[in-house]
């Protein structure tokens, strides 16, 4: 988070967090075909040859004022592939929140669960563990023929105490509201913290 | 059960935070637009570890700056993380890129930010890099290492619904 109190500008950085193929760069390919050309930027995608995300994917979104303060939502997707968990844990150094993409398939309630656990050491590691910290997660992948509902997902993953969205990330199902829900939750946690410093 | 509360979390917390106050903002715009001037630079561009855009001042007005200090951040970690790997990490790190036409600098600024320096080609490289690294070390003085603050109160936050506001806000990004 940075904060300019000449220009009135908060910065925030979300990061679309979870296992291969869940979704992640949907959602940020949604956002951008969806939002004003002005008020935001272009999408960075730093992919590898077969068109999978090597580094992360990026999306600025700036929203009108709120309270007097302008804030600019910088969203980054990490890659999902196993390889890269150097690099996931690069990208999501610094987030003032995540949003965590689960695969909704049967087949993946290990690769959600493993990319859960792993998150949560990297926020550990950062000195971040605690209800406080803004996590919001998103049960994609609703179309999918074997799809877990997102009861099962939620006592899966042990999210119960967190909001949570169905989508199916290209349609846009639930790709609006997820972000919604992110933005507010990071919002309110600075809030908190303006008023009782 | 929510995983969170799977055990006693050993800290609470802690949000990675950067203020810039006005004086601040000030003080480097005259730094940068002063090495601009002397080296002199095309572009100079300050961010945040997170790729949060500081400073900028370019010549041609036309480089999409949002994207490319997401992408310096990205770089500087990534080179960062190298260094880690190859046990060669080092508190000062100056990276070069030397084309024919025009070379460039990115330069970690203690924990919290990263300079960019484009150069045309004519500009010499050890003249360049001394008055990048001196204007690390300006930059270390206004915003010293490890000065990640507290957000200064702010009473405009007050009693206001933020998911409500939020929502007004999205809604018209919305197309």
């Amino acid at each position: 988070m940075l904060i300019n109190w000449k220009l009135r500008e908060l910065n925030l950085k979300v990061v679309y967090y979870g296992p291969a193929f869940s979704g992640k760069t949907s959602n940020l390919i949604y956002i951008h075909s969806r939002v004003d050309p002005q008020r935001r930027s272009n999408l960075v995608s730093l992919k590898t040859q077969e068109d999978r995300t090597l580094y992360f994917d990026f999306l600025q979104l700036e929203l009108g004022k709120i309270n007097g303060l302008t804030p600019k939502i910088h969203l980054y997707s990490v890659p999902g592939q196993a390889i890269y968990e150097s690099s996931r844990r690069l990208v999501l150094r610094g987030a003032d929140g995540v949003v965590f993409v689960a695969d909704s398939s049967e087949q993946r309630r290990f690769d959600n669960l493993d990319s859960w656990k792993r998150m949560h050491e990297h926020l550990t590691s950062f000195g971040i563990y605690t209800p406080r910290f803004p996590t919001v997660v998103q049960f994609n992948k609703q179309d999918s023929p074997d799809a877990l509902s997102a009861e099962e997902l939620s006592v899966e993953l042990g999210v119960n105490g967190l909001p949570k969205f169905t989508s199916v990330a290209p349609e846009g199902t639930g790709v609006f509201e997820t972000l919604k829900s992110i933005v507010g939750s990071v919002m309110s946690n600075l809030q908190r913290d303006l008023v009782t410093t | 059960m929510n995983s969170h509360t799977n055990g006693k979390p050993e800290f609470d917390y802690i949000p990675s935070r950067l203020t810039i106050s006005q004086t601040q903002d000030r003080v480097i715009a005259e730094a940068l637009g002063k090495l601009k001037k002397q080296a002199p630079a095309k572009l100079v561009l300050l961010a945040d570890r997170n790729g949060q855009t500081i400073f900028s001042s370019e010549d041609s007005q036309d480089t999409r700056l949002v994207e490319l200090a997401a992408l310096l951040a990205g770089d500087l970690a990534a080179s960062e993380e190298m260094a880690r790997l190859m046990d060669s990490h080092e508190e000062q790190l100056l990276i070069l890129r030397e084309g024919q036409n025009q070379h460039s600098y990115l330069a970690r600024v203690g924990d919290n930010l990263v300079l960019f320096v484009q150069l045309a080609g004519e500009v010499p490289l050890g003249w360049s890099r001394l008055i990048v690294q001196e204007a690390v070390q300006e930059i270390l003085e206004i915003v010293p290492a490890g000065s990640n603050q507290q957000v200064e109160p702010d009473s405009s936050m007050n009693g206001q619904n933020v998911q409500e506001s939020v929502n007004e806000a999205l809604d018209s990004l919305w197309k």
